[in-house]
């Protein structure tokens, strides 16, 4: 990644070169200019098709398909609630979702789960988006066309020759072979990723997130000289400083001292502290 | 220069008038009663399955309750079809090398779900919920005609929403005792509760169930 300072920050800012490279279209959208005249036009034509659209006769009935095994515990035509986890960022929270023989309809937050206690936040409520949205990923990809999964391990086997034999001075196996995830904290997935870097040596692994905490685990790492992560309970404390810290709104792993935060109030050491807490960004 | 038309002419004129007027009117009418004639409707034609399921077999000859296969009919909206394993629990033993059973035997071997076509229906714009019904006393047979003796399933009533609310104005006589339900030829017999008592038993009469907000939520 480029250091920040460095980038245009507007696109005034940059170059003609690097806006063709940056927004392709914007040279055609800028030649075709919108009289009034053809705007109307386009704006009478979305009005007729409009229109249009109502005359599609729905979709037409592909009658029942019964399952082969009956699901345990699942109803046809009851909703049923299932118990999974969002994770975000390498933290996952508890969550209960509501389902339609297999299909979603509702997210709500595990009381029985340690990092939920009943509770959700905005990013696990927009999971349901997440599945119906037309443009999310449904499958590997090949240079941007999608591929299924059988072609995918296909291709793999066939790499795995190339990657087994060390490349011309070297001699670690698995040179060229890299691994890109978000933050794993799964220990199945951990666990795998290790065995194949144990099978290839020369095999490495990023981890990255668009909006990473790889600062907040230095910071960690400094303050206790050991990698680590903090379990936060805000009910220890009668003034919270946050430093450029969204501990009780967006962070992950936020929701546990969110919910138990306002459970010290009243209830602090000090008479003349006032339970409260300062935010500098 | 003679008259240009004769006397008959008058004559002509108006029965062609009428002739018209009646095409005219026949056609409206048809056009209004043909979605609601059965042989729109597909009353009493068999559907095309994947297997020539016979409920005559299973259920008059075996013996089977409807609850066997439509296990939720009584807990959901929808009665659902038997997954594929229910035919095999049998199927796996008798039969086994049928060729009509070939579709249920790969769906458990490739693990793919079977399809059936749907024999009875109404629009999605209708709510219908069929545990409500079990519940009070209405028997599959007042819907789906005797399922028991169908070789193939067809669809028996018309199922008009003057269907539906012919009953909901007055469901008394169309109530069954609770055991006799899942029994598709049904009849009632001498010691049988009249539609008063059956009406009490179920707890009805309190609503209005014409109601259009019942049906077209
Ligand atoms: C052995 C399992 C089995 C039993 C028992 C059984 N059914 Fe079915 N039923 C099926 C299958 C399979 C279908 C789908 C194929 C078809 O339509 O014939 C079906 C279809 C139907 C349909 C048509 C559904 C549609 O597509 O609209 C009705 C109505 C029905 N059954 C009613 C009953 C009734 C009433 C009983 C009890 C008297 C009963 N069934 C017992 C297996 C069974
Ligand atoms: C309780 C055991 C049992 C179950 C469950 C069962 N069957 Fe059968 N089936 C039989 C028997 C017994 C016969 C032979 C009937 C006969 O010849 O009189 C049969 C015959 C058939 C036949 C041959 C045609 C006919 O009707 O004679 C078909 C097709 C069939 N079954 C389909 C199914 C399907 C589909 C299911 C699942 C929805 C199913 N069966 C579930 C016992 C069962
Ligand atoms: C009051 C009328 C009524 C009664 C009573 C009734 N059904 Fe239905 N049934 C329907 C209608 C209407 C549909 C079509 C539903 C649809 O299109 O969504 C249907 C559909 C079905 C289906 C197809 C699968 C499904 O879930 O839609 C089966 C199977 C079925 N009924 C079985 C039964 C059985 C078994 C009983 C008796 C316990 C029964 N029905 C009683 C009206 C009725
Ligand atoms: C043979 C009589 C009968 C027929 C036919 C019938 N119903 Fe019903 N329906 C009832 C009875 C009885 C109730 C129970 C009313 C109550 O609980 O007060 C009921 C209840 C309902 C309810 C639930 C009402 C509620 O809010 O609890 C719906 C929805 C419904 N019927 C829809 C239909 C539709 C759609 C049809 C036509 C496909 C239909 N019914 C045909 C007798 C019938
Ligand atoms: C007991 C259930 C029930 C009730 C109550 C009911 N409807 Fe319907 N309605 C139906 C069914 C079922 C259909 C679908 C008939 C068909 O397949 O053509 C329907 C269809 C319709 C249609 C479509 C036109 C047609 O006939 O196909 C209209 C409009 C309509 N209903 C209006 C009403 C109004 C207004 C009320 C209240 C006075 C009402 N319904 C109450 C069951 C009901």
């Amino acid at each position: 990644m480029p250091p920040v300072g460095q980038a245009p920050r507007t696109a005034i800012e940059m170059s003609d070169r690097a806006l063709v490279r940056h927004f392709p279209q914007l040279e055609s959208a800028l030649s075709h200019t919108l009289d009034r005249r053809r705007m109307l036009k386009l704006l009478g034509l979305a009005l007729a098709s409009g229109g249009v659209a109502g005359c599609d006769p729905g979709t037409p009935d592909r009658g029942f398909v019964s399952a082969v095994r009956a699901a345990e515990g699942v109803v046809p035509g009851l909703p049923n609630v299932y118990a999974t986890a969002h994770v975000r960022d390498g933290y996952a929270e508890g969550i209960l979702v509501t389902h339609q023989m297999g299909r979603p309809i509702k997210v709500e937050g595990n009381p029985g789960h340690p990092s939920s206690l009943g509770a959700t936040d905005v990013m696990a409520q927009a999971l349901i988006y997440d599945f119906y949205d037309p443009d999310r990923a449904t499958g590997p990809l090949h240079k941007g066309m999608p591929t299924s999964w059988p072609d995918l391990a296909a291709a793999m086997q066939k790499m795995r020759a190339t990657a087994m034999t060390p490349r011309a001075g070297s001699t670690h196996a698995g040179e060229g072979l890299r691994i890109l995830t978000g933050t794993v904290t799964s220990p199945t997935l951990g666990r795998t990723i290790e065995r194949i870097l144990a099978a290839f040596p020369g095999a490495v692994w990023h981890e990255w997130d668009a909006i990473g905490r790889e600062n907040v685990t230095r910071g960690l790492g400094l303050a206790y000289g050991a990698p680590a992560a903090v379990i936060v309970d805000p009910r220890q404390a009668d003034v919270l400083l946050a430093l450029d810290s969204d501990l009780l709104d967006s962070a992950p792993g936020h929701l546990i001292p969110t919910i138990v935060w306002p459970d010290s109030r009243g209830t602090h050491r000090f008479k003349n502290v006032i339970h409260r807490m300062q935010t500098i960004l | 220069m003679g008259a240009p038309f004769t006397s008959r002419a008058n004559i002509i004129m108006t029965t062609c008038l009428a002739v018209i007027a009646c095409v005219v009117i026949s056609v409206c009418l048809l056009w209004f009663a043909w979605p609601y004639s059965d042989y729109d409707r597909h009353v009493g034609w068999a559907v095309e399955q994947p297997v020539p399921f016979s409920h005559q077999h299973h259920v008059a000859g075996l013996g089977l309750d409807c609850r066997f296969c439509h296990s939720s009919v009584e807990r959901s909206a929808q009665a659902s079809l038997p997954p594929t394993f229910t035919c095999m629990t049998c199927h796996s033993q008798i039969w086994t090398n049928a060729a009509v059973l070939a579709a249920v035997r790969d769906s458990l071997l490739r693990n793919t779900p079977m399809t059936w076509q749907r024999v009875t229906n109404v629009p999605d714009y209708v709510y219908f919920n069929h545990s409500i019904h079990v519940a009070k006393g209405v028997g599959c047979e007042s819907c789906h005609g005797n399922v028991a003796a169908m070789p193939l399933t067809y669809k028996a009533k018309t199922l008009t929403m003057q269907f539906c609310v012919n009953c909901h104005r007055n469901p008394g006589p169309n109530l069954r005792p609770a055991e006799n339900i899942f029994d598709t030829d049904w009849h009632p017999g001498p010691d049988t509760p009249g539609a008063p008592a059956l009406m009490a038993r179920y707890h009805l009469g309190r609503r209005n169930l014409t109601e259009c907000s019942i049906c077209h939520r």
